[in-house]
Order: C-alpha cells, then structure tokens, then sequence
C-alpha cells in the first residue's frame, strides 16, 4: 500500500554518516598539527594546541550525539550528499576538467588550456549551441589574455598562443 | 592641524578637476574588485611606471578611486554568485545571496552600492573633520586591544552557528585550525606545512576564499539544472527594483551610518584589514537588532552592515599613513611609496608643510564616492542579468575565470589546486551544513588573533594577564561578553514565547 510504504519512509532512519566528513577531515589535520608542533617552543604552539584541543573536544561530542541518535534507531551511519547520480557523475567530471586544465597549463598554456576547458565543461553540463560553445570558450580566454597577461602583466603560464602574439605583435612578454 | 573652510572649498575645486583621473581610477578598480584574487595593492604596484610618471596630485586620485570602488566591487559577486571579490565582502554572501535567491538581486546591488558610497562618503568627511584624535586612536588600541577586536569578529562563529551550535562551532574552528599552517610567527618554524614551501607563508587567502565560495558554489549550482532544487527566482530587471532598493537604504539608514564608524575605527587600527570590519559589523548589527532571527534570510541590514563597514575602512587605513607615517594596510603602503618617490614625507609634519596634500587625500576620497553615485547605482539594473544566465554557461566561467583568478596572487599553479581542494571541501561543508563562511572566518582571522596574541603575551612576558592591563582592553573584554551572552539570553527568552 502506498501509506505504508510512505510510513517506512517517514520512521527510516536519517543517513548522517556525512555529517562526519567534515569532522574526520579536522580531527586528521589536528593530529597531523599537532604531531609536527610537538618539539617546537611553546610560543609556535600554544595557538594552534588551545583550539585544536577544543575542536577535539566539540568532535568528540557531535560524535556522541550521533551515536546516541544511532543507538536510538533515529539515524544511521550510512552517507549520502543529497544529489542523485547523473548529478554526481556531472560534478565528477567537472573537477576532472579542472584537474586536468591544471596538467594541460604548462603544457598548452593558458589561453588553450583555458579554451578547451570551458568548451568541456560547457558540453559535459549539456551545452549544444554551438555559436555559444564557440563564442564563450574563444572569447572568454582572449580576454583574459588581453586583461590579465597583457594588460595587467600576470605571469600565467605561456603556450603556443601566447609566443605566438609575443612573437607576432610583441604583447605579452612571453618567454 | 587646523583646517579652514577656504582650503576645504579650494580642495573640493582641484580634486573635481582631477576627474580625468579618478573616472578611470573608479573603473578599474570594479572591474579589479569582482575579480577574486586581484587585489588592488597588487594592481597599484603593477601601475606603479603609470603613477610615479604623473603628478602628485593625479596619481593619488588615481589610487584612491582604485582603492574605494576596489572595496565597494567585491561585494557584486558576493551578492549574485555567493563569491566575495574580496575578504572584506566575504559577510556580504550571507544575506546578499540569499536576497538573489529570493528574487531581489537587484534591490540587494543597490543596498550595497548605496551602502558602499555612503559609508564611505560619512568616514572621508568626518576624518576631515576629526582627523588629529582619530589619529591618536590608532596609537590607543595596541596588540591586547587587536586581541579583544579580532574576537569581536570570531564570536560571528557562533552567531552562524546559531542553528546547530556545534557544527557550525567545529568549522569555525576547523577553519582556525587551518590559519595556524605555516611558520610560526616568533621563530618562522614551519608547522603542518606538508612539506611544501607554497604554505610557509601560511594558507594562500585567495585560493581558500575561491574554493569555498566559488568552486562548491559550482559544484551546488548543478542541482539546479541536473537536480531537484529550485532554480533561483529570476526577475527581469527593472528600474522600480533599483527604486525599491533605495527605499530599503532609506529605511535602514542609521544601519549605514554607524557601521560606517564602526569600519573606519577598525581601519586606523594598523594592521586591520576590512574583513575584520565587516565580520564585526555583520555580528554587531544582528546583535543590536529587533529581529536577528532574519539575519541570513535576506535581510537588508546584512548587506549593508558589511559593506558600510567594508568602506568606512577605506577612509581609516589612510589616517596613520597621513598622520603617523605608518601604513594602515597594504594598499595604503603602496600610496605612500608613491608619496615618499615624489619627496612627500608622511607624518604630521605634512599637516602643516602640505596641506594639500595631507587633507587632500580625504578630500579626493569624498569627491571619489560623490562620483561614483551616479555612476554605480543605475549599473545594478544591468549587473543583477547575471543571474538569468544559463548554469551551463555561467558554471564553466565561474569556474575557469576562478581558477584562473586562484592563480594571479602569487603566481602559483598549487594555489589553483588548492583551490579546487578547498572547493570540495565548501561543497561537503555546504551540503552537510556546516557554515563555510565559519571555516573562512576562521581561516581568515586565525593568523590574525594568533600575531597579536603572542605580541601581548611577549610584552607581558607569558602571563595571560596581560591581556587584562589596559583600560580600554578591559571595557572591550565587557563589550564583548555583553555581545556574545546577549543574543543567547534574547534567543531563549523567543523560544520560550514561542513556547507559550
């Protein structure tokens, strides 16, 4: 019956494993610290050990109260960031492009690096148009080209492009 | 250090004169402020040829109209895309976004613009009015007093943390955590540095505001396209928005003005930067509120306490470098490198030997927020389209434009790892509820609190009592108690109405 079925839903306990992500991620960094400040003098520590001390503490009791929920039946200790699955493979490969922009900048330098990013990150989210692809993947990294590295004098790294108008027009000042 | 109403009206004339200088000063300085990552101390030093060529007079109205709407700019993306251009315009998301969100993007601009200029435009005029005692403000709050100030705005953690005390308490001090990484500062002995020379200096601010902020915002805005979120309510822009948003900055007008003082104190203090004002004024206004339940909804004073505060600093870090000699922040130290080229020496001396100068900078500041009334308010209509643009197209150009940004402060491609590690980390903070904007008070302020702290306790020689020796410290330490058990006590007595 779907009232049932609505019913074990409502009284299902609520994942909360996630809410512990965030805790293990600063009880790890805390003993990391905590390890690499151990023979140093009192002066470098004393900050760093008072609230690691007390971000412990506040871990140890949001543990207890998770606990105390699991114990009750309330929660459980499985994990889930709320998006569906398609949404999460989309995310995934949005951090892969970003990851791989960040190999591809030395090797391509940043006005094709950046202009193959945005044309893949734009066609992963579902982006077809493609006067728009086009548009902003091109235009976007010749501006930032023309501000950043020409206008402003930032020292992004240099591919083809930017020898190539360094050699042709003088701008940029790539190596 | 008498100023009389003949030179005032004679400055007002040659600084609207020098408007040759300042449009392009305000110009640049927007579109440098909505960058993350692009600092206006950086953008000085890079135009530094530009500046040193020219005269005295518009090379300062340059830098002062760079610096001003620098401040007001960061607060633009912060309030259409939950990313802060700057530190200082890190409050503003709270409820800038959340106004977006509901609909009022447009009327959220204004209040920040409107907010901007005027705190700005309060401070200049009264530092040309007070300037002498508030110099000596500045020799008054020493490093106990920077400790009391600093947890002014921690005790923002705890505010945000208002709705589940405990994670929002461990991502304040998470985020603390992670502002002790780098060298202390007594013996410059690394500490959980992993190993890397690129977090000797501590962890990069840029890198860590753009992976909170812009990267996770990313990562979440795709469940409005992919998921089950609702997509952000979306107006078509209109000129009775822009009205509607004046009313607002009407209604909440004492709102701008004492937060505008608030920020220019912070300001003289050297040191200070404008994240610590506008943290503050964020906490001090929700705390002096009838409704702080609101806070975060968006609320209109939770724009415009920010970023009054965020420009009343403006005027104030410019009082010690005038008065003193000592540079009240980093932008200030690059003005005064340009004064010192031209054989202009900062210090009281100048009051009397240069007056025009000396009082002349406050001046341009004025004539710099006057211009950029009529200039910045009606630009809300069209900035507030930003929100109608697809997520297929504005993710990517957040994305690749923030990343980018990540790299432009200290020309690392780890700060653009970083970011997108920190990126991960606001995603999961911002799905599991612990409030980013924690982790980044944190982040930000740690270093801060932990250089004045051991300041104090050298000067008292290890004893904590130090940090109880002045007058004025102490009659902070009972502000700041009021301030933290007050909205506790008045959050109970509501829950126990509405319990009854």
């Amino acid at each position: 019956m779907p009232g049932e079925h609505l019913q074990q839903q409502g009284s299902a306990p609520k994942p909360v494993g996630q809410e512990l992500i965030i805790p293990a991620l600063a009880v790890g960094f805390t003993v990391y610290y905590f390890w690499t400040v151990e023979e140093l003098a009192w002066e470098a520590k004393a900050n760093g050990v008072v609230i690691g001390f007390l971000l412990l503490v506040l871990v140890a009791l949001l543990v207890l109260r998770i606990g105390v929920q699991v114990a009750r039946g309330q929660a459980s200790l499985r994990a889930t960031l709320g998006g569906d699955a398609k949404t999460d493979r989309v995310r995934l490969a949005l951090l892969g492009l970003c990851v791989a922009f960040l190999f591809a900048l030395p090797l391509l330098g940043t006005t094709i690096a950046l202009t193959l990013m945005l044309f893949a990150c734009m066609w992963v989210l579902g982006a077809r148009h493609w006067p728009t692809l086009i548009g902003v993947s091109v235009i976007t990294p010749l501006l930032v080209w023309a501000s950043l590295v020409v206008g402003l004098g930032t020292r992004f790294p240099a591919g083809y492009f930017e020898h190539a108008m360094a050699a042709l027009l003088g701008l940029g000042g790539a190596d | 250090m008498e100023l009389d109403l003949g030179t005032i009206v004679e400055l007002f004339g040659r600084s609207f004169g020098l408007w040759w200088a300042i449009i392009p000063g305000i110009a640049l300085g927007l579109v440098v402020g909505v960058l993350p990552g692009f600092s206006p101390q950086n953008t000085l030093i890079i135009l530094l040829p530009v500046t040193l060529a020219v005269d005295i007079e518009p090379a300062l109205a340059f830098m002062i109209s760079l610096y001003c709407a620098n401040h007001l700019s960061g607060g633009i993306p912060a309030i259409l895309v939950n990313i802060p251009g700057s530190g200082g315009a890190a409050a503003t998301c709270i409820d800038g976004y959340q106004m977006t969100k509901n609909g009022q993007a447009q009327q959220a601009l204004v209040l920040s613009f409107v907010a901007s200029v005027a705190g700005g435009l309060i401070t200049s005029v009264a530092v040309l009015a007070v300037l002498p005692y508030l110099a000596q403000v500045g020799l008054l709050l020493r490093s106990v007093e920077m400790v009391v100030i600093i947890l002014f705005g921690l005790t923002l953690i705890a505010v945000l943390a208002a709705k589940d005390m405990l994670k929002g308490l461990i991502g304040g001090m998470f985020g603390l955590m992670l502002g002790a990484i780098g060298t202390d500062q007594v013996y410059s002995t690394p500490r959980a540095t992993f190993g890397l020379l690129e977090l000797y200096d501590g962890l990069p601010l840029v890198p860590v505001l753009i992976g909170l902020f812009a990267v996770s915002e990313c990562l979440v805005m795709l469940d409005e396209k992919f998921g089950s979120t609702k997509p952000t309510v979306v107006q078509r822009p209109q000129w009775a928005d822009t009205l509607d948003g004046l009313r607002m900055c009407v209604k909440y007008w004492w709102q701008i003005v004492w937060t505008a003082f608030l920020g220019l104190v912070v300001g003289v203090i050297p040191g200070a930067g404008a994240y610590i004002a506008s943290f503050v004024a964020y906490q001090q206004s929700r705390l002096f509120s009838k409704t702080p339940e609101l806070y975060g909804t968006g609320f209109p004073p939770g724009v415009i306490a920010p970023e009054s505060a965020n420009n009343g600093v403006t005027s104030g870090t410019l009082v010690p470098t005038m008065a003193i000699g000592v540079p009240g922040g980093s932008t200030a130290a690059v003005m005064m490198i340009v004064l010192q080229y031209q054989g202009i020496v900062v210090g009281p001396r100048l009051f009397q030997e240069q007056p025009q100068i000396a009082y002349g900078v406050f001046v341009m500041m004025t004539v710099a927020y006057l211009m950029m009334i009529p200039l910045i308010v009606p630009m809300a209509r069209y900035a507030s389209k930003v929100v109608s643009v697809p997520v297929h197209i504005i993710v990517p150009l957040i994305l690749g434009l923030t990343v980018v940004g990540a790299f432009a402060d200290r020309e690392y491609i780890f700060d653009m790892a970083l970011a997108i590690g920190f990126g991960v980390i606001g995603y999961i903070a911002v799905k599991t509820n612990y409030h980013v904007t924690s982790i980044l008070i944190g982040v930000l302020l740690g270093p801060i609190f932990e250089r004045y702290l051991l300041r104090s306790l050298r000067i008292g020689q290890g004893d904590i009592m130090v940090l109880f020796s002045s007058p004025i410290a102490n009659a902070l330490w009972v502000l700041l108690v009021i301030s933290v058990v007050v909205p506790i006590w008045r959050e109970r007595a509501l829950a126990r109405r509405a319990a009854v």
